[in-house]
This record gives structure tokens, C-alpha cells and sequence, in this order.
């Protein structure tokens, strides 16, 4: 019976009254209820047969032969016989029978009492009767028909029911009736909110207004979907802000009701389009789809223009997502996901379209796009499964419709792709094949399971799809480049590495790797680099690294170091790969244990990580040495390691710590330059990593006054190179070692207790400690006369050389040297250690630094205010202290304070000619 | 205006056959009182049944000595809760009636005679007949009457005239003179048979249960009749067997199996034999074994 359309307004509203008025609803009920079918007994049926007095007398007589009507007389009949008779007192009357007597109407109406009791007990004996029967008065005779089944409904009446009504209104009690049972009271909630029964009027007339519910499938296919459709609304408010999303959703199920999947081969397979509706919204099935639409369609406003388009689309998804469920091994649950990949790619392909399309069905080969995909795709699996290079399974679970997402996603984003059939088919290709080697070759597969392997892999993939460059380069690149991610992150998984920073770990890597064709030239060298950091990552242990997140954030550094450098990388994994050397694991092994040995709490995560990150960049440029093996790990430790403590030592100072990691690049910048250019630095030979972090030790004290001025890492690596250089030029200086410490300590204070005031730009302390640290090369043997008094305990001497040197030159009151002050200490401190040997021999060194301090700041008084040109003072006072200490160191005894100010005096007139 | 009306009209469509909530008290108490009579029907009438009737657990020691006494219970305490509710109420009081007749307490029933009647004009059918509730209220004097004499308390009753009484009523439905009943009986009235077909396929029960009530009223003027002819014929058992039991009983079993066959399908009336020894148990059932007893007798008595 098909009921009008016209009604639907109707039925709609009726239904809205109906749960509206609830009293009126139980009103209705109870009556309906008081019609239920009961059961009435009848009155109890009168006896009114009568056996022939013949058979009663033969019944009963003791000549009997052969009774008529008895079954089985035998020994027991006879019993009974006997028994009826001497209970109903029948025994005269049997006494009648057999003397041939007349009986009278009474007593044949005795006898057959009797009769009938007997039959029964006879009927007992041979189990036609249960032995208890109800009692005749009190039970019907009907009752001795009963045999099992159920009794009561032997006594049921009927009464007039609602079964009959016409199909209108059993449509409108089936919906009133399932809405209650799914939403009890709010189902007058959602008939009577526009947006919601906009849904239910919609499935209203796809579903029960135009079929037929006198098919008790068709009853239930409308009631399940029902049931559904409420629970969704009422569950998930948030999905109804359009009702064009479950308008749409409900009208593509009642199409597909009407056109079941294509694909069965015969007519015999075919599901039935009620089947497959109902497999699709098993349990949260309807509110999945519907979540999956709205979601989608709340973001986007072009999809879905019209709820026409919206259902064509949402049909022909589900429509080829039940091309491939029969066939495959899929659950209905991979189906929803399918749905949900094929509807959030879709929206957003509509999204990414200035102008959408006017039909989001026209596609490839006859198919959306979202089918032919599918179709492929699962096509693709199925050949590669029976080439046996995927991992057993593979076709299976929860990869499929990650892996579907992911090639609808690259796909959609290229319309390339999208026009050409052959090229999409490559792609998809590709995106197999990365996903069965990665799946094959991560080395997560030994520490998790396979499912969390395989939504790592299936993340990982709708990462890579969205770089078509990755997968049509007809290589292995994609697929490489997620191997490198993959074994960069395994390290991290003891750490609980969470989805979320994995994703965000391979992100890194396909994003390098997209950005970075060039890296393509290393594809086959990734994995000895990502293995070599993970093998680094490894040993840094847990602990370390406070948290994961520091370690992935290494992760991260580490992966897009290579792609920021992927020529060096590619430069030093290619000496790898012909068995030159293995320079990257000692490269990042000795970097990041650098780092991490010397941190000692210097570093907080962000920083230890830009400390690396910065690092690498700077070890890199000088890749081509590091592939010389002029520079190993144990080198590259030191260097850091020593940076670091020292800069440690000054932290109290002052240091940014923000600015550690650059000082730490510049540094390493700095050494590796100079190591580069000067590798006789390094001739060390053993000691030589003790030396370099010697050095390093020493330009990071002499700088460490200076940080607080503010010292750039920049300019920390000038002073550093200085320092380098200087112990390159004077390779001899490596006899020093051990020595250096004491003289750049002391050198540090005096550079510290020079006050800002004094000198007033940072690049004049700058340059004076590079002055400093080159005199150190340049005169080494006065160095060592001056070390080997220190060694004595006597520091007084190169306090002298320093102290008194600058002091001289900076506390006579105006400070004239201003711009020339560098040369002056220069010149000053190399006069100094020419006499340094003469004082030390004369025992001078006590009381001569005094003076001169005195005499240079005579020198510098009387001159500050002459007209020479400031750029000569320099010269005077180097000329003038030089007069003096040679006259000191000759005759000791002639040199009191005056007599010094008096001779500075004399040798200034001299050399000035005033 | 025109809204409103359909709106009522829907709600008057949904008279019936909703499942229940216990949302909607009325109904829930209705089921209960329904299940409950369900229960206390079982035990008292089909011992050993507990396992074949569905939810009977009810165990005989916690079941008051009077019969059904639960069931009446429930039925006063909705009756005082929900006085307005009138239809409801009328199919209570006819269900306490036909409660007091089944177990045998006809002189209660008999007090609820007058109320029965009144009450049942509240009651009515959506079909073609008037409702099960209607057809036992309006011939409740009558049942009484039959019960009385299969209770042995019929007195001066004549349940000739009560069978007749109640034939007339079920054909009085049909607009059809009632001169049919008793050996009047014809099968061959269409326009009866039609009507009453009608009412059959509707799915209520009243009239066959009433048309059954009615030819067991045959057979116990059956049994009054052939008791007075015996007495007649006291010394003479053979003639007694001849014209009394024989005699008598063809005449019932006819005019009973001619009855009851106004209410079955031809088809049913023709297999009526088979179909009651291989039939499944059912609320047909016990018509079909009726009609085929009495029918065989009745056949059998008019064979020369």
C-alpha cells in the first residue's frame, strides 16, 4: 500500500501533536492496550454422549470375551476394571449384568460414570493421558484436546486491532513508536526543531511514504534507520546546524536502497540495496556518516551548495565504497572510514576551488574521483599482495582507508593528476609501493605492534601525498624519505613518543624532502645518515634529555639539517658509501654528546636543541674536512664540550642564555674555519684534543669579560680565531699547554677590572684581548719567563705586564688614548715582556712595575694636552716605557719615585724634542 | 480549523496498537492488569502450563485463595484512579464480569449484570462489528444465564433460549432478521455470512467466542431435554439411548456445529476435522475442535 506524499505534512504533524501531548498519547495507548487479545474460557462443555448400553454390559461383564472399544485388555484392564467397580460401588449392578438381569436407565447412567473413569485410567496406564488431569467441574472439556504447545493461547480472543489500519498510519505509529524508544521524551524535541525534522521528514519520504511497510524487511529497514537518524540528532546537536547534511545523507541511503552496488557478478550475489543500507548503519553508523559530512560541511561553504549535490555525492561515495566491501575483507567500520576519507578530501577539494564545480560526480573513467580511486587503489593492493612484496595482511584493517585518504588527498590537491588516468594510476602506484617498503622496513616494526605501525605509516602517507613531486619521481624518494623519518623517530619510542610528535617528526622529513629535491640525490644515502643520528639519539638515553620532547625536537633538527644541507650530507655519506670513511656517525655523535656531556644545566630544552640545530649548520659548511678526517669525534667533543664548561664559568656573569647556542655555532664556526685553513694547527698528535679545547678554554675566558658588554657570538669567534690562529702561526705554542690558563685567567681579570668607562666600545676590549692573545703567540719565550714565575708563585709580574700596562694607560685622568689605546697597551706590553727576562733576573719584578705604571702615567699627562696627534702617543709611551726599563733593569738602585718621574720626564723631552 | 481537525483525526487513526512506555502510566497499569490476568488465568486454568505460558511465575502458595483475586484488585484501584477514563474503565468492569463467570461465581456476575450493559455503550469497534468488549457487554445477561446452567445453578433458565438469544444477537449485527437461529440456522444467507467473514478478518474474536458460548448453550438444553426424556423412559435403557440420548444430541450437535460454522471460513468448516487434530494451539484452535465434534455428531445423526 503505498500512502500519498501529500500526507507527509500531515503525518509530520500529527506526529508532533502526538508526542506533544503526551496524556492524549497514553490515553490512546491504554485504549489500544484494553483491545490486546485475552483469554476467556467457555463454558464447560455438557456431556451429552452416552455409550451403547451394549458396550457398557460388555464393558463390565465377567464373561466378557472380547469387549468391543477396549484397546490392550489385559491383566491391568482388569485391575482397573475392578478397581472402578468396588470404588463406585458398582458392584451390584455388574452382579445384574452378569445374572442377565434388566438395568434400568439410572443404572446404565452409573455404569457409563464408571465407564468413563475407566477409560481414562485405562488411557493413563498406557500414557495417552497425564495421570493428574485438571478436574471435569472445573475445566472444560476442551481442556483433554490439549497436548504442549502454549495453552493460553488455546483461549485468546481477539479483539478488534489497529493492524488493520491503513499503511498512513501505521507509518506514523512505527515513527512516533521508534522515536520514543530511541529519544523517549526529546523526540518531541526533535520533531518540532525545523532542523531536525526536516531529516526526519526526509526519511519520512524516501523511506516509508513511497515503499511499502506491509513488507515486514521494509518495516524494519525504516525503524532501524530511524532509530538511527533520532539517536544521531539528539546525541550530536552540533551535526544538525544544516539539515541539509542528514536531508542529504538520507536521501543518497534511500538511493542506494533502490540501486544496490554494481559489481556482483550475478544477480544471485547481489545485495540487496536494504542489506546493504543496514550493514552500513550498524550501530553508531548514521551518526559516523552524518559526523563525517557535517564536519566537513561546516567547514567549507562551497561543498554542498546544494543538498542535491551534497546527496549525489555522499550516494555515489557509498555507492563505491559498496564496490569494494563485498569484495574485500573489509568491516563496516573501514567502510565509515573510507566514507569519512572520501568526504573530507572531497570538501576539501571544494574548498581549495575558487569556483567549485558544478558537478562533483563528473570524474575519471565514468567515477568520482573519490570511486576511482577506490577502485585503483584496492586493484593495486590486491596485484601487490599476489607479488608478495607487501607484509602479510597488508589489504586489511585499518591501513586501507588511511592509505585511500591519503592518495584522494594527493590526487584531489593536483589537478594534473585529476585529468590524466595514466598519471593518476603511476601515483597511486607509488603510494603503494612507499607504503609497503616502509611498512617492510621500519624499524619500529621491532618495538610496536603492527597496528600502531601501521597508523604511523598511514599518517605518514597523508604527509607524503600531499607532495605529488615526492611520489611521480618514478624512485624510491617518498618511500626513502620516510624510512629516514621513521628511523630517525624509533629511537624515541622508548620514550612514548606520542602519534602527535611522530606525525610531527615525519612532517619535518617530507617537508624537507619536498622542499629539497636535491636531497632526491642522496635517497639511497638517507638511511646511513638517519641511522647514524638515531644510533647518536640512542646513546644521548632518555635521561639526558629531560623530555621527549627535547628528543624529538633533535629529531626534527636533525632532519632538517639534511635538508638544509643536503649537499654535504650527501657529500659525506657518498665517502661513506665508497667505504672512504664513515665520517656522519662521529660527526653527529660527536656533536650532540658535545652538547649534551658539556650542557651540565647550561642548557634548557629549546636551547641544547638550537645548540644542535645551529651546530650542525656550522659543522656542515666545513663538510669536505670533516670527510678528510682531519677533524673526528673526539675533536669535535672536546671543542664543544670545552666551550661549553667554559662558558659555564662565565655564566654568573651575565651570559644570555638564549644566546649560548649561537656562541656555541660561532665558536665551532670559527675553529672548523681555522682548522680548515690552518690544519697544522692540529699536528698535536695525541694531545691535540686536549690543546684545541685548551684554546678554545682560553678565548672563552679572555671573551668572558667582554660577554657582559654584550660580545656577539660573532665576535666571541673573531677572538676565538685569534686565538686559533695564534697557536697556528706558533705551533711551538703547543709546549705551552697547561700554561695558558693561568695567564689568560689573570689577563681576563685585568680586562675585567678596565671599566667600561674606560674603554668604551666593546671593540676596543675586543681588539685589546686579541692583542693580548696574539702576544701570547708572538712572544712566547718572554711568555714562558713570565709562565715560569707564575709557575713560582710570583704573579706579580704579569700584573705588571697587564695591570700596570693598562692601568697606566687608563687612569690619568683623561683619557687621551682613546682610539689609540689598543696600539698603546699593544706596544706597551710587548716593551714589557722584552724586559721581562731582565726584571725577573734582577728581582725587579716587585718594585719597577710601580714605577712604570707611574712613569706611563707621566708620559701620558704631560703629553695629553700637547699638540701631538693622539695617533702618536702610542709610539711615545712604548718609546719612553722601553727608555725606562732598559735604564731600570741596568741600575736598579737609581730608580726611586722620583727619580722616575724625573727620567720619564727627561726621556719625553728627548724623544719629543720639546 | 481545518488543521486542527486533521490533527485530531490523526490522533483518533492512532487508537490502537502502539507498543507501550511507562511513560504513559495509564497504559503501563492496563499491561499490568492485562499480564496479570494473563498469569492468574494460567494458574488457575492450565495447571503445569507455567512452562509454556510465557512470564506465568506466579507460585500457587502466594496465590490468594480467591481466584483472580489480584487481578480484580488492580482493576478497582484503576478504576478509582482514573474514573474519566471511561472506555477503559468499561472494558475493566466487562473483564471483572467475564472473570466471575469463568470461575464460576455467576451470582456476582449476575449483580454486574445491569452495570455491564450500561457501561458497554462506551464501547465500540473500528470495524465492520462491534468490538470483543462491546459483544460480551451487551449479551452479558445471556452468558450468565448459559454459565448458570453449566455451573449446575441454571434453575428455571432455559438455555434453548439463551443459545437462541445469543444467535440472534450476532446475527442482529448483520441487519439480518433473527428468525435464522436455532434449527432456522442457514449457511446459505450471503449477505450474513459476508458480513460476519468481514468481522472475522478484522481480527475480532467476540463473535465466534459468543457464537461458541452459544451452541454450548444447545448442548446443555440438549441435556436438560434428554434428562427429562430418560426419566421417561427410566426403565427402558434402550429406548432411553434411542430417544433421549441419541435424539436429543442430533438436534444439538446440529444447530450448535450450524452456529459456530456462521463463524468460520468455508474452507475451515470443510477441513474443520483435520485441521483440528493437526492444528497448531491457538485461539482458533478450540472453535475448529468444537465445530468438528459437533459436526461429525451431527452428520453422523442425520445418516439414515
Amino acid at each position: 500500500m503505498v500512502a500519498p506524499l501529500a500526507l507527509l505534512p500531515i503525518a509530520i504533524s500529527g506526529i508532533r501533536a502526538l508526542l506533544k501531548f503526551r496524556d492524549r498519547l497514553d490515553t490512546i495507548l491504554v485504549t489500544s492496550e484494553a483491545s490486546e487479545k485475552l483469554p476467556y474460557r467457555l463454558p464447560p462443555i455438557p456431556n451429552i454422549d452416552r455409550t451403547p448400553p451394549q458396550v457398557l454390559k460388555d464393558f463390565f461383564s465377567a464373561n466378557r470375551e472380547k469387549p468391543t472399544g477396549i484397546a490392550n485388555q489385559d491383566h491391568e484392564t482388569e485391575s482397573i476394571i475392578a478397581l472402578v467397580v468396588e470404588n463406585n460401588a458398582l458392584g451390584k449392578i455388574v452382579e445384574k449384568i452378569d445374572s442377565s438381569s434388566n438395568l434400568t436407565e439410572p443404572e446404565f447412567t452409573e455404569l457409563a460414570r464408571g465407564y468413563e473413569v475407566a477409560q481414562r485410567l485405562i488411557q493413563v496406564k498406557q500414557g495417552l493421558t497425564p495421570p493428574h488431569p485438571e478436574s471435569a467441574s472445573e475445566r472444560g472439556r476442551d481442556q483433554n484436546w490439549l497436548h504442549g504447545g502454549d495453552k493460553l493461547a488455546y483461549y485468546l480472543v481477539d479483539s478488534a486491532r489497529v493492524s488493520k489500519n491503513p499503511a498512513f498510519v501505521r507509518i506514523l505509529l512505527a515513527t512516533a513508536d521508534t522515536l520514543m524508544e530511541f529519544v523517549g521524551q526529546n523526540a518531541s524535541l526533535l520533531v518540532s526543531d525545523a532542523k531536525t525534522a526536516n531529516v526526519i521528514e526526509t526519511l519520512l519520504r524516501e523511506f516509508a511514504l513511497d515503499g511499502d511497510l506491509d513488507e515486514m524487511e521494509s518495516d524494519l529497514l525504516f525503524r532501524h534507520l530511524l532509530g538511527a537518524v533520532a539517536v544521531t540528532l539528539e546525541n550530536h546537536r552540533h551535526l544538525t546546524k544544516d539539515s541539509r547534511v542528514g536531508s542529504a545523507l538520507v536521501g543518497a541511503l534511500a538511493d542506494l536502497r533502490k540501486t544496490p552496488p554494481q559489481n556482483a557478478s550475478s544477480p544471485a550475489d547481489r545485495q540487496s540495496g536494504d542489506e546493504f543500507v543496514a550493514t552500513l548503519l550498524t550501530a553508531d553508523g548514521f551518526a559516523r556518516l552524518m559526523g563525517a559530512t557535517a564536519t566537513r560541511l561546516g567547514q567549507d561553504r562551497h561543498f554542498a551548495q546544494t543538498e542535491d549535490v551534497l546527496r549525489k555525492t555522499i550516494g555515489a561515495v557509498l555507492r563505491e565504497i559498496g564496490e569494494v566491501l563485498p569484495d574485500g575483507e573489509f568491516s563496516t567500520s573501514d567502510g565509515h572510514r573510507i566514507f569519512e576519507a572520501a568526504i573530507a578530501v572531497i570538501a576539501e577539494d571544494f574548498e581549495n576551488r575558487s569556483r567549485p564545480r558544478a558537478d562533483p560526480n563528473a570524474g575519471l573513467n565514468g567515477k568520482t574521483i573519490a570511486g576511482f580511486v577506490l577502485s585503483i587503489l584496492s586493484e593495486e593492493i590486491k596485484n601487490a599482495a599476489a607479488g608478495g612484496s607487501l607484509v602479510d595482511g597488508f589489504s586489511r584493517g585499518t591501513l586501507f582507508p588511511d592509505l585511500y585518504r591519503a592518495v584522494l588527498q594527493g590526487i584531489a590537491a593536483n589537478p594534473a593528476l585529476v585529468a590524466d588516468t595514466g598519471k593518476s594510476r603511476e601515483y597511486i602506484e607509488a603510494m603503494v609501493k612507499s607504503v609497503a617498503t616502509t611498512l617492510a622496513q621500519t624499524p619500529l616494526n621491532k618495538t610496536l605492534d603492527r597496528e600502531m605501525v601501521e597508523r604511523i605509516v598511514a599518517d605518514s602517507l597523508l604527509i607524503t601525498a600531499k607532495h605529488t613531486t615526492l611520489l611521480t619521481r618514478g624512485d624510491d624518494y617518498a618511500a626513502k624519505t620516510l624510512e629516514a623519518a621513521l628511523i630517525t623517530a624509533a629511537p624515541l619510542v622508548k620514550d612514548g613518543i606520542t602519534m602527535a610528535e611522530l606525525r610531527d617528526i615525519v612532517d619535518t622529513a617530507v617537508r624537507a624532502a619536498a622542499d629539497n629535491l636535491s636531497l632526491a640525490d642522496m635517497s639511497g644515502n638517507l638511511r646511513p645518515v638517519a641511522d647514524a643520528f638515531a644510533a647518536a639519539l640512542t646513546n644521548v638515553g632518555a635521561s639526558t634529555l629531560r623530555d621527549s620532547g627535547g628528543r624529538i625536537a633533535f629529531a626534527r633538527v636533525f632532519l632538517r639539517s639534511l635538508s638544509q644541507n643536503s649537499k654535504a650530507w650527501k657529500y659525506l655519506s657518498d665517502r661513506t658509501e665508497t667505504g672512504q670513511i664513515d665520517i656522519i656517525k662521529p660527526l653527529i655523535d660527536g656533536i650532540t654528546m658535545g652538547i649534551v656531556d658539556g650542557q651540565r644545566g647550561v642548557f634548557q630544552g629549546p636551547h641544547m636543541v638550537e645548540a644542535l640545530d645551529r651546530s650542525l649548520a656550522a659543522a656542515l659548511i666545513y663538510s669536505d674536512r670533516l670527510a678528510d678526517a682531519k677533524i673526528d669525534e673526539p675533536l669535535l667533543r672536546a671543542v664543544i664540550k670545552s666551550l661549553l664548561t667554559s662558558i659555564e664559568e662565565q655564566s654568573d656573569k651575565g651570559i644570555r642564555r638564549e644566546l649560548l647556542p649561537r656562541f656555541v655555532e660561532g665558536a665551532l664556526k670559527a675553529f672548523l674555519s681555522t682548522i680548515a685553513a690552518s690544519p697544522e694547527i692540529l699536528v698535536g698528535g695525541d694531545r691535540r684534543d686536549a690543546f684545541a679545547a685548551e684554546l678554545i678554554q682560553a678565548a672563552t675566558l679572555t671573551a668572558g669579560p667582554l660577554i657582559e658588554d654584550g660580545l656577539t657570538p660573532d665576535e666571541f669567534g673573531k677572538i676565538l680565531q685569534a686565538v686559533l690562529q695564534t697557536a697556528g702561526h706558533n705551533t711551538h705554542l703547543i709546549d705551552m699547554s697547561g700554561h695558558i690558563r693561568p695567564v689568560v685567567e689573570i689577563f681576563g681579570q685585568t680586562l675585567s677590572s678596565v671599566t667600561l668607562r674606560d674603554l668604551r666600545s666593546p671593540e676596543e676590549r675586543q681588539a685589546l684581548a686579541i692583542r693580548f692573545l696574539r702576544s701570547l703567540g708572538n712572544r712566547q719565550d718572554a711568555w714562558k719567563v713570565v709562565i715560569s714565575q707564575i709557575g713560582a708563585g710570583n704573579s706579580d709580574i704579569v700584573r705588571f705586564v697587564f695591570q700596570g700596562v693598562t692601568e697606566g694607560l687608563t687612569s690619568g685622568g683623561d683619557f687621551v688614548f682613546a682610539p689609540h689605546f689598543e696600539a698603546a697597551v699593544a706596544r706597551s706590553i710587548d716593551v714589557a715582556l722584552d724586559h721581562a727576562a731582565g726584571l725577573v733576573d734582577k728581582n725587579l719584578d716587585q718594585k719597577i712595575p710601580a714605577l712604570a705604571v707611574q712613569a706611563i702615567i707621566v708620559t701620558v699627562r704631560e703629553n695629553s694636552n700637547t699638540a701631538f696627534r693622539p695617533e702618536v702617543l702610542p709610539l711615545l709611551v712604548e718609546k719612553a716605557f722601553a727608555r725606562f726599563l732598559t735604564e731600570a733593569v741596568a741600575d736598579p738602585a737609581k730608580f726611586t719615585e722620583a727619580d722616575a718621574t724625573a727620567f720619564t720626564k727627561l726621556v719625553i723631552t728627548e724623544l719629543t724634542g720639546a | 480549523m481545518g488543521r486542527r481537525l486533521v490533527q485530531i483525526f490523526t490522533l483518533t487513526l492512532l487508537l490502537s496498537g502502539c507498543a507501550g512506555f511507562s511513560l504513559f502510566p495509564q497504559h503501563s497499569e492496563m499491561r499490568e492488569i492485562h499480564d496479570l490476568y494473563r498469569k492468574e488465568f494460567a494458574v488457575r486454568f492450565l495447571p503445569g502450563a507455567g512452562t509454556t505460558v510465557e512470564n506465568v511465575n506466579i507460585p500457587k502458595e502466594t496465590n490468594p485463595g480467591r481466584p483472580f483475586a489480584r487481578t480484580l484488585s488492580r482493576i478497582r484501584s484503576f478504576q478509582l484512579r482514573y474514573p474519566d477514563s471511561k472506555v477503559e474503565n468499561a472494558h475493566l468492569t466487562v473483564l471483572e464480569g467475564m472473570i466471575y463467570l469463568q470461575i464460576g461465581e455467576t451470582a456476582s456476575a449476575g449483580l454486574l449484570s445491569d452495570e455491564i450493559k450500561a457501561v458497554g455503550k462506551e464501547l465500540s469497534g473500528t470495524g465492520n462489528y462491534v468490538s470483543r468488549d462491546r459483544l460480551f457487554a451487551e449479551n452479558f445477561s445471556t452468558l450468565v444465564d448459559v454459565w448458570k446452567v453449566a455451573v449446575g445453578m441454571g434453575g428455571r433458565i432455559d438455555p434453548e433460549k439463551s443459545a437462541n438469544t445469543l444467535c440472534k444477537a450476532l446475527v442482529n449485527q448483520t441487519d439480518t432478521p433473527g428468525k435464522l437461529c436455532g434449527e432456522n440456522i442457514d449457511f446459505n444467507t450471503t449477505k450474513l455470512e459476508t458480513k460476519i467473514q468481514n468481522a472475522m478478518a478484522e481480527g475480532d474474536g467476540g463473535p465466534i467466542y459468543i457464537a461458541a458460548t452459544g451452541a454450548i448453550a444447545y448442548l446443555y438444553a440438549d441435556k436438560i431435554e434428554n434428562g427429562k426424556c430418560r426419566t421417561k423412559h427410566q426403565n427402558d435403557p434402550d429406548a432411553a439411548y434411542t430417544e433421549c440420548w441419541k435424539s436429543y444430541s442430533k438436534r444439538s450437535s446440529c444447530a450448535a456445529s450450524k452456529l459456530m460454522g456462521l463463524f468460520l471460513k468455508p474452507s475451515d468448516r470443510k477441513n474443520a476435522a483435520t485441521l483440528a487434530k493437526a492444528g497448531q494451539n491457538s485461539e482458533h484452535l478450540r472453535y475448529l475442535r468444537l465445530y468438528a465434534g459437533l459436526n461429525a455428531k451431527c452428520i453422523a445423526a442425520l445418516a439414515p
